[in-house]
């Protein structure tokens, strides 16, 4: 944008004009200007206002009225911005509502914003069916606007825009709230105003740029993406919906639209460093500006980010609550800054930024204090939310501030804390509600608190965390007064049927009152050591009972960092590790002068049979040793499931199978079935006892749960070099069938580890109820290139051989036979999510990025999203960071709740673990929790 | 050279069995006549590695006796692989030991098997010479990288070929300058093959052991890789290591011991031809002790 064009813009009155007649001064400015890039399209800005009337002629049509609200539950693409400039132009507010949300949290927002009108799309109508009858059904009827269909596609493309006012509503943002229900942000239109032209003026927005629309739509994020490029005449280059293959998507897609403008969440842009310092790639040329939003920015990769730069790049640090439009403030460092932390800088032109004290007073540079943003880009409050507002905007009499001044200031609360430097940035300095970050999952303790009081016998609770090296655990401070008892599992059972597992405590302390400070404030100070607290145990839980088991389970406790032991709990079902075999092995060598080898613990895995062991060996001299047919054994086996190996055979294939059952007298059988699909290669050994153990686990859940290797690989018949990509597939498809037809399950889900979660998704089989991708290999081209580099880094380990090897004669690759066929064959494979991703109505016009895929997308086998298995992806710590593309191919599931991230350390492409065991806790308990119904 | 080494067209039976019905096994029969139907190999478990073994290798050697008319059973000791853990049976060695002995009560139930010869490999093979030792129906074992003891000879190649190529390294200098100050990376958190406690007798119980079994006629074959460097590193320590065995008296009964040293191979024969020659040494003595007559037992 000009100087001219800028002065232009800095002398609008955003309190007299809204974004709606920005855009369509755009439209005569620059008509044929791409307003649009997506995918092999372009949409000029006369073309998406024609677009834009369309919608609204059909919101008319449907009788939508000024001052309604119209539900948007449409992906990325270029529809959905038309839709919102269609809303505005009926002078009514759009409400994003992600289409893979739970059914009832958009069934929630849309009655809370009283919506009765639906633009959306054919995936989203199939899955919202149950939602749609029910609406209908009631008081109430609900129209839906298909955004593809042909009557949409008839309307007129003129459409007067009714007049609308600054003050009027341009759209509602749902965001997390901490009494268990979502909260309506309102944004006006001279709050979205105010907010743009800061954006355009601050970085330097011009029509030649070009924004990438990367976010959701329910993101604040996807606005700044969309409006601020779209008022300064610039255009918006589309996520593809296809992703491109390059292991750097987000370069690719810079490099091939020349976007200039990028907005990222900062741990996006962090993966992203990373992953153009580990390519030894440099920032795409056409970048000018790049904006890193939502989490503190790590200045290793700020020192990273410089490395890979070869030109000037506005860079900024923007900080900013949905409750202020957007960004607030922003910190622009230069090249050589390097002081952490990194300040969030200073409000953007319009904004105000305050630090006050408790009595909202202006704190002294360097205090600390609450961070309150004013100006006139806040929100009109919450929707139907008046206590909330009371508490979030409120109006500071000037007076606090200077004696002589009168009036007052509508501020908004932010719940951070704060601090001015000197150079009159702010610092962040926390939050004050202790929100806490666990994992990919912000959490609000008041949400869980909210849900926990509503027990009968709660009367108060406190929602903590603690962190044990890299794992951190919700605990609960649960006040039942001096009559009450509660069973631990009665407050879980509670707590399961309203949130998510992940926001399920692990630990709880009962106490009869929270403790609280001379305020009646709660005083954290006080509250009892977390190693008070008790884990919530099964029905079937034993207490340690000899002294040698009270024993081992001190040490345990103390290697675990788990609050109790069971005498029947398991070892490795713990959490623990070969490694952390060791410390007990260690502990014990200290305390009773016994040495054990690792794999007793693999024997004797359980508390009491360890015990046991233990007190056998100490009486060797004594006692004989019990023999494996003793009554003890007899129950410890008692408490596995029943074994069945055998050979499938099918295509001359014999394929080595072992089917893990429910004892009959457990009596938990739920008729529902897992077929188990292992990884590859080292991999393959790598994985073995997570998955074993996961066998028995489930099986203990009720499943039946089927293990097997595939041709060449295994116990099973075939060489290696022989397998292929079809051959795993046709064996993944026999597999399942042998496992309905030998249990009698009609119900399957299935598990996959690395190349094992690509073919079970792969494979084709039909009536799949649930998956589980387990850190999957996205591309089987990258895969072969893994092993090998781990193929060519263990040659030339003086470790493992004596002298260096440059290069042998036969093709293998870490432990592999291969030749030609199988690398062409396998290197084809491809994770294919198409189906679970999001989608515009466009797709069927559109070209598709990959090439040649062998993959198997879902569609082939189940057409309808209602028929897709449902989807759990397992991604290990620094998973998605060390495979190339992996971030962003996975990012929308990460967004959506379906992938989730664990910190069990795996680490698939190290050299230095390529022949270890893991310990994989988190992934056991999330998996086993997901198949069993338990998670949310 | 071929990257096959020996496919198993006969997959074998998958077994169930032990007094607690929790160790699966695959039984792999001839693929022709059998060279002796009282004869077969219990292929023990690795170490914490489950029955196919490291990179397949008991698969393959499965493969390889199956094609020389030679019966095995490969299993899983409980805990590891697809055996469920039931405790029991004292310490490490003991509870293989009576597991193995499972293994061979199967046998000889199921197809009427009266000799077995044992193959171990690391931890495998320590529990290969113990039960071999409780057994009286083992009449052979193949040990890769048993039990081992250092010699004044060691020491000489230990310098020669391990202390003084790193000290003209230069990459071993900087990365020791860089432990020295803290700069290098911490070691994995996990445990690396190898790291286990390994359940050596000392040297001279070792002795007695190999004595013992030699002059039960229990033929031994004694196959150590480059990857045991820490304790085994030239050709012929397996003598200086026990000397007893030359003594005049015990002539005889050592002539049942042979040894090897493949300084080339790693200790779990990562490489397909490591894997070639070590399934070809193995198959042909276990061959060998097939053909031989049942009265040696």
């Amino acid at each position: 944008m000009t100087t001219c064009e800028l002065d232009v813009l800095a002398t609008i009155d955003t309190q007299r004009t809204t974004v709606l007649a920005l855009f369509e001064a755009q439209v005569r400015t620059r008509p044929d200007a791409v307003a649009i890039h997506f995918e092999d399209q372009c949409l000029s800005f006369v073309q998406l206002n024609r677009m834009a009337c369309q919608f609204a002629q059909a919101l008319v049509a449907r009788g939508v009225e000024p001052g309604q609200n119209v539900g948007l539950c449409i992906d990325r693409c270029p529809q959905a911005i038309a839709a919102m400039l269609g809303v505005f132009k009926v002078n009514a507010a759009f409400v994003p509502l992600d289409p893979e949300y739970p059914v009832e949290r958009i069934e929630f927002m849309m009655a809370d914003a009283a919506i009765t009108t639906l633009i959306t799309h054919d995936r989203a109508t199939n899955r919202l069916a149950q939602l749609l009858d029910t609406v209908n059904r009631g008081s109430q009827s609900l129209c839906w606007i298909d955004s593809a269909s042909r009557e949409f596609g008839g309307q007129p493309m003129d459409f007067a825009s009714l007049p609308s006012a600054a003050s009027d509503l341009a759209y509602i943002m749902y965001t997390s709230g901490s009494t268990g229900k979502p909260k309506g942000v309102q944004i006006e239109h001279r709050a979205l105003c105010t907010y743009c032209l800061a954006d355009i003026a601050v970085y330097q927005l011009s029509p030649t740029d070009r924004t990438l629309q990367f976010s959701t739509l329910n993101f604040d994020i996807a606005i700044e993406e969309i409006f601020p490029p779209l008022l300064s005449g610039g255009s918006v280059v589309i996520r593809p919906r296809l992703h491109a293959q390059a292991s750097n998507e987000l370069s690719q897609i810079v490099d091939d639209y020349g976007v200039t403008a990028l907005h990222l969440a900062t741990a996006y842009w962090h993966e992203w460093v990373d992953l153009m310092v580990a390519s030894e790639a440099t920032v795409p040329s056409s970048l000018r500006m790049v904006l890193a939003t939502g989490e503190k920015v790590s200045m290793e990769h700020y020192r990273r980010w410089q490395s890979v730069l070869t030109h000037q790049v506005l860079w900024c640090n923007a900080y900013g609550p949905t409750e202020t439009t957007v960004t607030a403030t922003v910190f622009i460092p230069d090249a050589a800054y390097d002081t952490d932390p990194m300040p969030i800088g200073k409000p953007l032109p319009g904004y105000e930024a305050h630090i006050l004290d408790e009595l909202l007073r202006p704190v002294d540079e360097g205090e600390t204090g609450h961070l309150f943003i004013g100006g006139g880009a806040l929100a009109r409050g919450y929707l139907n939310r008046p206590e909330l507002n009371e508490h979030a905007f409120i109006q500071v009499p000037l007076s606090h501030w200077q004696a002589h001044q009168t009036g007052s200031r509508r501020l908004y609360r932010t719940g951070d804390l704060a601090r001015w430097l000197p150079d009159g940035n702010i610092e962040f300095a926390g939050r004050v509600d202790h929100q806490i970050k666990l994992g990919s999952y912000r959490i609000e303790p008041g949400e869980i608190e909210a849900v926990l009081n509503t027990h009968s016998a709660v009367r108060e609770s406190l929602i903590v965390h603690e962190q044990i090296e890299t794992q951190k655990h919700l605990i609960a401070y649960v006040a039942i007064g001096n009559e009450n008892q509660v069973p631990l599992s009665d407050l879980v059972a509670h707590l399961r049927a309203s949130l998510p597992t992940y926001m399920v405590p692990l630990r709880y302390v009962l106490l009869e009152r929270l403790p609280v400070t001379i305020n009646g404030k709660i005083d954290r100070g006080a509250l009892p050591d977390p190693n008070t607290s008790r884990t919530p145990h099964n029905a079937d839980y034993v207490a340690p009972q000899s002294d040698m088991q009270l024993k081992l389970a001190k040490i345990w406790k103390d290697v675990l960092h788990v609050p109790e032991v069971g005498a029947d709990d398991d070892f490795f079902q713990l959490g623990g590790s070969s490694l952390l075999a060791t410390r007990v092995i260690s502990a014990l060598k200290t305390d009773i002068n016994l040495e054990l080898p690792v794999r007793d613990f693999f024997a004797n895995p359980t508390l009491s049979a360890a015990a046991r062991h233990v007190e056998v060996l100490l009486g060797a001299d004594d006692h004989s040793p019990s023999s494996d047919a003793s009554p003890d054994s007899h129950l410890d086996r008692l408490r596995l499931p029943q074994l069945d190996a055998t050979y499938i055979h099918h295509a001359e294939r014999s394929l080595f199978s072992v089917l893990y059952s429910p004892q009959p007298l457990w009596n938990c059988r739920r008729n529902q079935a897992v077929l188990i699909c292992n990884p590859i290669g080292h991999e393959y050994a790598r994985g073995y006892r997570n998955l074993q153990q996961l066998a028995v686990a489930l099986c203990k859940a009720g499943f039946d749960v089927l293990r097997f290797d595939y041709f060449g690989t295994g116990n099973s018949a075939g060489a290696c070099e022989d397998f292929t990509a079809e051959s795993l597939l046709s064996d993944t498809q026999r597999a399942a069938a042998y496992l309905r037809e030998r249990s009698g399950c009609q119900r399957l889900s299935l598990l996959g580890l690395r190349l094992g979660a690509t073919i079970a998704h792969a494979a084709l089989i039909p009536e799949v109820e649930a998956i589980v991708l387990w850190d999957p290999v996205l591309d089987g081209q990258q895969h072969l290139q893994l092993l090998d580099r781990l193929h060519s880094e263990a040659l030339s380990n003086q470790t493992r051989f004596t002298r260096r090897i440059t290069k042998t004669p036969i093709d293998q690759a870490y432990g592999h036979a291969m030749t030609n066929d199988k690398r062409a064959s396998l290197s084809k494979m491809r994770l294919d999510l198409s189906q679970y991703a999001k989608r515009s109505s466009l797709t069927s016009n559109s070209s598709s990025l990959r090439s040649e895929p062998l993959t198997t997308s879902a569609a082939a086998a189940v057409p309808e999203v209602g028929g897709l298995p449902k989807l759990r992806i397992i991604l290990s710590r620094g998973f998605a960071a060390s495979v190339p593309g992996a971030q962003a191919e996975l990012c929308e599931f990460i967004e959506r709740g379906q992938a989730i991230q664990t910190s069990d350390p795996i680490e698939w492409g190290a050299i230095e673990y390529t022949e270890s065991a893991f310990a994989a806790p988190q992934a056991m308990h999330a998996i086993i929790e997901f198949f069993s119904g338990d998670d949310s | 050279m071929s990257s096959t080494i020996c496919i198993p067209s006969n997959a074998g039976q998958a077994v169930v069995f032990g007094a607690n019905e929790n160790l699966v096994g695959i039984c792999v029969d001839p693929t022709h006549q059998s060279i002796d139907p009282d004869f077969a190999v219990v292929l023990v478990t690795p170490g914490m590695l489950h029955s196919a073994g490291p990179y397949r290798l008991h698969v393959s050697l499965a493969g390889a006796l199956a094609e020389r008319g030679i019966r095995s059973l490969r299993f899983d000791l409980s805990g590891i692989g697809e055996s469920l853990p039931v405790g029991g049976a004292g310490n490490s060695l003991n509870r293989a030991s009576s597991e193995i002995g499972a293994a061979i009560d199967w046998l000889a139930e199921r197809w009427g098997v009266k000799r077995v010869a044992l193959f171990g490999l690391c931890a495998g093979a320590d529990d290969a010479i113990f039960a071999a030792l409780e057994h009286e129906r083992v009449c052979g074992l193949f040990a890769i990288d048993g039990c081992g003891y250092r010699t004044s000879r060691f020491y000489w190649h230990r310098l020669l070929n391990h202390y003084l190529p790193k000290a003209v390294n230069p990459r071993k200098w900087t990365r020791w300058l860089k432990g020295a100050w803290g700069l290098q990376p911490p070691a994995p958190a996990s445990l690396q093959v190898g790291s286990d406690i390994r359940e050596f007798p000392n040297r001279a119980v070792a002795a007695t052991q190999l004595l013992q079994l030699a002059q039960r006629g229990v033929r031994m074959h004694f196959y150590y890789t480059g990857g045991v460097s820490d304790y085994y590193n030239y050709q012929n320590q397996f003598e200086d290591m026990f000397p007893e065995l030359e003594a005049v008296e015990h002539k005889a009964a050592a002539k049942h011991v042979e040894h090897v040293f493949v300084p080339e191979s790693d200790h779990t024969a990562f490489l397909i031809e490591h894997r070639h020659d070590l399934i070809d040494s193995a198959s042909r003595f276990l061959g060998s002790l097939a053909s031989d007559q049942p009265h040696r037992c």
